[in-house]
């Protein structure tokens, strides 16, 4: 009896002399886990990956047939590419994931698992109820204690080793975006002019060409719908680089209020920029 | 000499704006134009046009070739990453194992050959369970 009064009384130096050992309390990255989440979901959007790889048989539609061996070997050019393409943005879904999950509270929350034990401690008679809840409290807080600092350790190496790749992968990405996707849209606007305009010129029926007039004014705003996606993932892809980039100037003090702040904020930004592109 | 991606694109710029250029003329000189310089015309400017998406293409799989190595680089600290988040979930198994150990242990100690069974059973279990 003696010795479990003992170590009860005991118990709140042992939990006092471990955190001091281990100088740090549980930081919330809640706002990091919230950008990583929204980072991970919006870069998922592939949409503009399969409309790059169907514009040539787009085209086949505006084009003579004489055009078309071409564009059915473009087809299989950018087909050949899709993977790839996918790859990237899957990587970037799956590196902003687990910086998510590292930066989340809950891997490190044992609460459950440790009361188990706690309450398994006291039904075999390894220790009284009274010690056993202690033994179930210091725990818990010198667990989380040892497995927050190691997170937040692994959390701040993957930022400094990933950031120069990431900017890397993220700009090829905006790259391909802004030049490439959107360079598909301006050649798509040039073939319905051509292909309409050839037409109406050669039409005298002032019926026939009204309709071929908002046929072709149909047809251009599906290309505006698709540009104002292009638009709207590029800005994504702006947003996730930039928020990381400020994870890793600030990567020495995760924790800072500031860094935080501004991290929920470009979470709302990707957020409201997602939004928009799901419902194009 | 081999093409960088920058080159690319603004070849693909070029071809279009050739294509532009010479589908204008052929709209503001319709009348004028014979109906096969009309018909040259426009093979000319679907050329381009295509030259210019072609080139979008040979671009696009320039600046996948020249960030291969970023993207292994960034493959590899993801893969680091998950590692480590397993680690964490591992931790969550101990602490379970050794609340079934504890258990199986009380049952060694009252010589229970039922509960031995059951615990020991109990401790397999928890020890080759799926990570959640």
């Amino acid at each position: 009896m003696r010795q479990r009064q003992s170590i009860a009384s005991r118990i709140p130096l042992f939990l006092l002399t471990g955190l001091l050992v281990l100088g740090v309390g549980c930081a919330n990255l809640a706002p990091i886990t919230e950008f990583a989440d929204i980072s991970a979901q919006s870069a998922a959007y592939t949409d503009l990956v399969t409309q790059y790889v169907q514009f040539p048989e787009r085209q086949k539609r505006f084009q003579p047939s004489s055009q078309h061996a071409l564009l059915d070997q473009m087809t299989r050019d950018r087909a050949a590419q899709r993977e790839r393409l996918l790859l990237r943005q899957a990587l970037i879904e799956e590196y902003m994931d687990a910086l998510g999950q590292l930066a989340a509270d809950e891997p490190v929350k044992y609460d459950k698992e440790l009361d188990a034990l706690g309450k398994a401690v006291a039904a075999n008679k390894f220790a009284g109820e009274k010690d056993a809840a202690a033994f179930g409290s210091v725990s818990k807080i010198l667990f989380r204690a040892v497995a927050d600092d190691w997170r937040q350790g692994k959390l701040r190496e993957l930022i400094t080793e990933s950031n120069a790749p990431f900017q890397d992968v993220v700009g090829a990405l905006k790259l391909i975006v802004d030049q490439g996707f959107a360079g598909d849209t301006a050649n798509e606007e040039i073939a319905i002019r051509n292909h309409y305009q050839a037409i109406i010129l050669s039409s005298k029926d002032k019926a026939g060409i009204a309709a071929l007039e908002e046929w072709k004014d149909t047809r251009l705003a599906e290309v505006r719908v698709r540009r104002q996606a292009i638009t709207d993932y590029s800005e994504v892809l702006s947003q996730i680089a930039s928020g990381h980039q400020k994870l890793y100037d600030n990567r020495a003090d995760l924790g800072n209020k500031d860094l935080l702040q501004l991290m929920s904020r470009y979470a709302k930004e990707l957020r409201k920029r997602f939004e928009t592109l799901k419902n194009l | 000499m081999k093409l960088t991606s920058e080159e690319a694109f603004e070849l693909s710029r070029r071809f279009r704006e050739l294509s532009v250029e010479l589908g204008n003329f052929r709209f503001s000189n319709w009348k004028e134009l014979s109906a096969a310089q009309r018909r040259t015309m426009e093979d000319w400017e679907w050329s381009l046009l295509n030259a210019s998406s072609d080139m979008i293409t040979t671009a696009v799989g320039i600046v996948l070739d020249e960030t291969e190595i970023s993207f292994q680089a960034l493959q590899e600290s993801t893969n680091k990453a998950k590692r480590a988040i397993r680690t964490l979930k591992t931790v969550r198994k101990v602490i379970k194992v050794a609340t079934v150990a504890v258990g199986l242990a009380a049952a060694i100690i009252s010589k229970d050959p039922g509960a031995i069974a059951k615990n020991a059973k109990a401790l397999i279990d928890v020890a080759t369970e799926e990570d959640t």
